[in-house]
């Protein structure tokens, strides 16, 4: 009976308080690795799409023919598309990339009468959800990045680091 | 992306080489860095998540005290075997002061198997 000993039955009370917290810590570093690997997806795709553009840079050279290039301009069009696909990743029914504001597509594209993307609107906010992973720990972000208060937007484009890869 | 588009359908090679191509870079950059915090994110989630496991598991075999046994009277200390306690002769403690009458018995409290010194 717990008055029997009250200090091993406080010691017992003590230890299924911690494993509850500890199970809730577990539950936040499975929620944040799943998220995590989501973002690093999105994060990769973008990267090979800003490989491909880096290839199409450098061949678009004074000796391509008119031809050549518009067929290189074709091909960022589709390119540029596909970033805003990978920005708009959702994991379980939210934006990855929206901050805190997750019901709405984060970015969105401005297309003209031809079909060429002409502007790319962000449309989140800068805030980052977080989630505590252990004790005595600060809380960490549920992104790989925006620890200097850019925001999600940040991955994409960085003003501080001439990043514009999407948005003018 | 859609500067190099523009400059792509405009013809606009020069553009390309002194603007787009190093915007492109710094955009690579940018992607390098946080594909890197990624990666540093994720290996402290793994790390922070083993400690947890780990601490868990302690706390759920090992961290409980361990369960009182009571003194068997007919437990005689010849038959405890290897097992059996015997405080150095120089250092024993007096059985009255105590344990008494156990201080040879193996079913006295771990405690004081452990510190026969006490």
């Amino acid at each position: 009976l717990p008055e029997d000993d009250p200090a091993a039955m406080q010691r017992v009370l003590n230890l299924q308080a911690e494993s509850l917290s500890n199970t809730q810590y577990q539950n936040n570093i499975a929620a944040l690795q799943n998220k995590a690997t989501s973002t690093y997806g999105a994060i990769n795709g973008l990267k090979t799409i800003s490989d491909r553009a880096g290839e199409i840079a450098t061949l678009a050279d004074g000796t391509k023919s008119p031809q050549d290039l518009a067929a290189y301009a074709t091909e960022v069009n589709g390119l540029i598309q596909q970033a805003v696909q990978l920005a708009n990743t959702k994991y379980q029914g939210d934006y990855i990339l929206a901050g805190t504001t997750t019901g709405a597509a984060p970015f969105v594209a401005t297309t003209d009468s031809s079909g060429n993307v002409t502007a790319v609107t962000y449309q989140g906010n800068t805030s980052v959800a977080q989630s505590e992973i252990a004790q005595m720990s600060p809380p960490r972000p549920d992104l790989g990045a925006n620890t200097t208060g850019s925001g999600p937007r940040g991955l994409i484009t960085d003003s501080r680091y001439g990043a514009d890869f999407l948005i003018i | 992306l859609i500067a190099l588009r523009n400059d792509l359908q405009a013809g606009n090679t020069a553009a390309i080489a002194a603007t787009d191509h190093p915007a492109l870079a710094k955009d690579e950059d940018n992607f390098l860095f946080h594909i890197s915090a990624n990666g540093t994110l994720q290996a402290q989630l793994t790390a922070t998540n083993n400690l947890a496991a780990q601490h868990g598991n302690r706390s759920r075999w090992t961290n409980f005290p361990e369960p009182r046994r009571r003194h068997r009277p007919d437990h005689h200390p010849a038959k405890a075997g290897a097992n059996r306690f015997t405080p150095p002769p120089s250092r024993a403690v007096p059985q009255s002061s105590i344990f008494p009458s156990s201080t040879t018995c193996i079913d006295k409290p771990r405690a004081m198997q452990e510190a026969p010194y006490l």
